[in-house]
């Protein structure tokens, strides 16, 4: 079973291979509601652990996606721009939002596994 | 035809037929060899798909649309926020005057003496009714109100030098304009949690906001008060001062002035810049969702700032001007003019016992509502945090948290179960900071038997959801349901195109 | 008088209900230092009876100029508002309605949005209308706020071709402030107009939209539109058009000219002059900017229609707004002018394309005439002769004759023209191209005029300039 990683703020990392795939958590996206809007990020752009590198929307809510850990986008997954419902199917699975390179590992230390996340009061 | 749809009216469209008659005949026979004095390459090759309508279909299609709508002309309309009062038959009457409709806004104003002793009325009286110094009425609604109130702000510390003040302070229970105008204006939003307090400013959360951002850097706060939950800010007097203690301004958002006229001032309070929602306290029309218009009021340290043109007096009378350091135009011409005749009507229909009779009026109808209601639909902030009962103001925010967790029994059910009744719902889910909020505000202008009658059915219904909650949601009067707003996101269908039906329009 | 309806029997009944004795004990939060003590500073109430004389008497100090003899546009244009929307539009329902939040009891007004918005993509070419804006120049306002946003803050620079309407281009100004947006104005050539070559010459990496006016607030009409909107096009700048509706009746659209954005009045389509407000603004882009346009936007959607699977009308995109993004919203604007989008709405369905493309076409043929007259009155100096105009055009008058003729005017109860320079409150504006207008005026014909009124223009002009 490949490492996931989450933040308090409702985003995962899960690494396959080399790369980190990075979306918002199942129950981010049940409490957003059906998805109807993702902007994603530009591949190659870098961004700082907490910077807001993608939104996605709900009829009545937006939110902001942070970035777990300081990253580079490697690739995004833009098939959600025309079918943003995959997220509220598959989360974090096919619903991926970006492929990214995690710039200093040693911060992934910072963020939660399984079982913190599962424990955290939502 | 598309499928089970109301008709629209490019639908009708026949060509030969005619529509409304504007010029006769005799004049129209000239036009068509005119076409050559066009750039012929500017010269459109086909006419616009506009529909052809006879006059008579074109007013059933509309009347249709309007009794397919709601106005407070049709029912009791208690939208939280919103002051849906009564719009007086008089102010529609009179703004249709030709002398007022029919006034090119390039007349000079020089041969225009009545619109400027109006202006200067309207100024005069809303400068008494809000304790400011000067007022100006040109800003289109509330937000561009709120837009020059901040762009005002950031020009005055500009002139003294103090370009760090770019903090905006601004608490969980605003309205969204008010955070959305102060990034338009280049400040930064800092939200401050008044939830877990009495819901309100207090200087404990005052000053962690100024420790945190530090002082030299806050450039103001806006506040409205009433605050959004009904409640009168009681510390207000304290907050103003401190903030004004460390050089930073206060701004009022109008939109619960209803609450009071002729009871107590804005600018008694020490805010140094207001704006007023005509639409709300003064009765113009929402229109459904428009024309608006928003005046602000100023202290006199702001009037150099004031939007361009503003008018003042003269030794003969008075006049247009551009004040010093104008943040400039907010508008063409000069605000919105067919709204502020009404808002002057308003005002003289009512009379200083009138205007005070208007707020007195609408707490008392609040009151009454939150104490017949509250029993079943509670009121997060019934009591102050140290035990007083808590009166509202013109508004109060009830809750349907409990039902929820009861019985899965949403604000949304009960808004589209009070739909079903023949009324409008309440404004719900804001402010965001009550779960499940049913926000209510039942205006002056409401009855004692329409609120009994309301309170009828909001009761009824808090029963039907504890003993069939399904019953509840079921319920189907309306002729339109489950409109899908997912659907509408994902699958965007924003206008007609001739396409729809094979165009008849060419040529 | 008040529309108070409940007695002081029921008042004392409620506040007994509520607890209390006195009303004024329902005001225990405010400090007692803040409650006011005296009465508010207004007129004693009028009953109707002198509501009506005191609307007289504020009306008779004015000069009453009558319709036919308003010779004037910028912006604002005297057309025959038909009966009808009038009279719909004073409906109950429709103007004392809320903002169609409730979809299901809004069924009427969100239909209403949704023909408008079709109706403002036929006459500008876009993809996408808004529900309509404060007025033509807070949506052309709205628009620079697009091209800030399309490049993200990294172009700077607003361009404006010549002579885009002043007042237009002070409201852009001062929402430029808290964009932190430089703008500027192109120069013309000596014929008034811009070339390929100077805008190519003042186009850089750095400029977020170039503003064309169609017809220009001269009121010509630029050839060379489409050549201009490709050069900018390249250089990646947004082609924004501020856009009199009214031309679509005989010319061709901005979207067929090449622009990405589009806005102006609907003043134009059965709303009065009105002093000035309140207008609707109209604000209209191509598909790939939905998500950066400001404002609200209806949809149609799938619903429940008396039970049966149907189509229906509800606000859409609202994510984009600031109820729901707060400080992240693409901008404040929480409102439209519904009641004048109806209003527009009700008066393009009862011209229709024929009616329209003859009101669109006697507006020219009279403005035609008139040039006619005026041109040939000694002294009268076609300001730009080369070039063509739909409605509204410029001449140049001897020195010191046009405010003459403005004055005489007033005397006879005319409207004889705008100063370009001038604004609608008497502000002097001063341009780039001042020079090129120095001595002019510029006039504006509509349907309502005839031949008798642009006699008595005529006769006015030449009156002044003989001395006479």
């Amino acid at each position: 079973m490949s490492r996931i990683l989450y933040t308090k703020t409702h985003e995962y990392l899960r690494e396959e291979g080399s790369a980190w795939f990075l979306g918002i958590t199942d129950h981010a996206q049940e409490a957003l509601g059906d998805i109807t809007f993702v902007e994603l990020p530009e591949a190659g752009a870098e961004f700082s652990a907490g910077d807001e590198l993608a939104t996605v929307e709900s009829v009545k809510a937006v939110a902001g996606v942070m970035a777990p850990v300081s990253l580079r986008i490697i690739e995004v997954n833009s098939s959600l721009e025309d079918a943003p419902e995959v997220i509220n199917s598959d989360a974090q699975g096919s619903g991926w939002m970006a492929k990214v390179e995690v710039m200093d590992p040693a911060q992934l230390d910072s963020l939660m596994d399984q079982a913190a996340y599962d424990a955290m009061d939502k | 035809m598309a499928a089970n749809q109301s008709k629209l009216i490019f639908e009708y469209d026949v060509e030969g037929r005619h529509g409304t008659q504007v010029v006769g005949g005799m004049r129209n026979g000239r036009v068509e060899d005119h076409k050559r004095r066009l750039p012929q390459n500017l010269v459109a090759s086909e006419r616009l798909p506009l529909p052809q309508v006879g006059e008579l279909e074109l007013t059933r299609h509309y009347v249709k649309l309007a009794q397919d709508s709601f106005g407070i002309d049709t029912g009791f309309y208690p939208l939280g926020s919103c002051t849906m009062k009564y719009n007086p038959k008089a102010c529609e009457r009179y703004v249709k005057h030709p002398g007022f409709a029919n006034t090119h806004p390039h007349q000079p104003i020089e041969s225009l003496p009545g619109f400027l002793r109006m202006f200067a009325d309207l100024q005069d009286w809303l400068a008494d009714m809000t304790g400011m110094d000067q007022i100006s009425l040109t800003p289109a609604a509330g937000a561009q109100g709120e837009f020059a109130g901040m762009l005002i702000f950031k020009r005055y510390f500009e002139s003294r030098g103090e370009h760090q003040r770019t903090v905006m302070i601004v608490p969980d229970s605003a309205h969204g304009t008010n955070p959305a105008s102060a990034v338009l204006s280049g400040f930064e939003v800092a939200e401050v949690k008044c939830a877990d307090a009495d819901g309100i400013m207090n200087m404990d959360i005052l000053n962690a906001a100024i420790e945190k951002h530090g002082a030299e850097r806050i450039a103001g706060i806006m506040l409205t008060n009433p605050s959004t939950l009904g409640t009168f800010e009681k510390d207000i007097l304290a907050v103003s001062e401190r903030m004004h203690e460390i050089g930073a301004l206060l701004y009022y958002d109008g939109a619960n002035l209803n609450a009071l006229l002729g009871i107590a001032r804005p600018g008694d309070m020490g805010f140094d810049l207001i704006h007023i929602n005509t639409h709300k306290t003064l009765s113009t029309p929402h229109g459904g969702g428009g024309p608006g218009s928003g005046p602000i009021g100023v202290k006199q340290h702001l009037a150099p700032f004031l939007p361009h043109p503003h008018v003042r007096s003269t030794s003969d009378g008075f006049e247009f001007y551009r004040p010093e350091q104008s943040i400039g135009r907010m508008k063409l011409f000069h605000g919105q003019f067919g709204i502020l005749v009404r808002a002057w009507i308003y005002i003289l229909l009512h009379g200083p016992d009138g205007l005070r009779r208007i707020s007195e009026n609408a707490i008392i109808n609040a009151n009454y509502l939150q104490a017949r209601l509250k029993d079943h639909y509670p009121v997060r902030y019934d009591k102050w945090s140290d035990g007083r009962d808590r009166y509202c103001m013109h508004e109060f925010v009830a809750s349907c948290g409990r039902l929820k967790k009861e019985v899965g029994v949403s604000a949304k059910d009960i808004a589209k179960a009070l739909l079903n009744s023949g009324f409008h719902a309440p404004t719900t889910y804001f402010p965001l900071i009550i779960e499940e909020a049913l926000m209510i505000e039942p205006t002056e202008t409401e009855s004692k038997e329409l609120l009994d009658s309301f309170v009828d059915v909001m009761l009824g219904l808090h029963h039907t959801a504890r003993v069939d909650a399904d019953k509840l949601r079921n319920l189907d009067n309306l002729r339109v349901t489950q409109l899908d707003e997912t659907y509408a996101a994902r699958h965007i269908d924003v206008r007609w195109q001739p396409e729809e039906q094979g165009s008849a329009a060419a040529g | 008088m008040t529309f108070v309806p409940n007695t002081a029997a029921q008042r004392a009944e409620m506040l007994k209900l509520i607890g209390v004795e006195r009303f004024e004990d329902l005001l225990v939060a405010i400090p007692p230092d803040l409650i006011m003590q005296r009465q508010l500073l207004v007129p004693e109430a009028h009953g109707e009876v002198e509501l009506g004389r005191a609307v007289e008497a504020l009306t008779a100090q004015n000069l009453r100029i009558p319709p036919g003899r308003v010779f004037a546009g910028g912006g604002s244009y005297m057309h025959h508002v038909p009966s009808v929307v009038d009279e719909i539009s004073s409906r109950g329902e429709f103007y004392t309605a809320y903002t169609p939040y409730q979809p299901e009891v809004s069924q009427g007004y969100l239909q209403s949005i949704y023909e408008y918005q079709s109706y403002i993509c036929m006459l500008t070419g876009m993809d996408i209308s808004n529900a309509s804006g404060y007025d033509g120049a807070t949506t052309l306002a709205d628009a620079v706020l697009m091209s800030n946003y399309v490049h993200k803050g990294k172009r700077k620079r607003v361009l404006f071709a010549p002579f885009v309407n002043a007042e237009f281009r002070n409201v852009v100004d001062t929402y430029a402030i808290g964009m932190e947006m430089e703008t500027e104005v192109l120069s013309a050539d000596s014929s008034g107009r811009l070339t390929v070559d100077a805008l190519r010459g003042a186009l850089s990496e750095d400029v977020a939209c170039v503003i064309f006016q169609y017809p220009d607030c001269l009121g010509y009409l630029e050839e060379e539109l489409e050549q201009l909107s490709a050069v900018v096009r390249e250089s990646g700048a947004l082609v924004v058009f501020s856009f009199y509706p009214y031309t679509a009746g005989l010319l061709r659209t901005p979207g067929e000219l090449g622009a990405d954005i589009v806005c102006g009045e609907a003043q134009c389509f059965g709303n009065y002059v009105n002093y000035g407000g309140p207008y609707c603004g109209f604000l209209a882009c191509r598909e790939e900017f939905v998500r950066v346009l400001p404002g609200r936007l209806i949809g149609r959607t799938v619903c429940q229609r008396d039970g049966e699977p149907g189509m229906g009308f509800v606000m859409t995109l609202q994510a984009r707004e600031q109820h729901i993004r707060r400080n992240k919203a693409m901008s404040n604007i929480c409102s439209n002018q519904a009641l004048l989008a109806l209003r527009a709405c009700i008066y393009l369905g009862s011209v229709g394309r024929n009616g329209f493309r003859q009101l669109a076409a006697l507006c020219h043929a009279n403005a035609l005439e008139a040039h006619e007259k005026l041109v040939n009155i000694s002294g009268v100096q076609d300001a730009f002769p080369e070039r063509h105009f739909f409605n509204e055009f410029t001449l140049r008058f001897p020195g010191g004759t046009a405010a003459a003729i403005r004055q005489r005017g007033l005397q006879e109860g005319m409207l004889c023209g705008i100063h370009p320079l001038v604004e609608s409150d008497g502000t002097l504006n001063s341009e780039s191209n001042a020079g090129l207008v120095g001595d002019c005026l510029t006039f504006a014909f509509t349907e309502i005029h005839t031949t008798e009124d642009s006699d008595a223009l005529a006769r006015l002009v030449w009156e002044v300039l003989s001395g006479s």
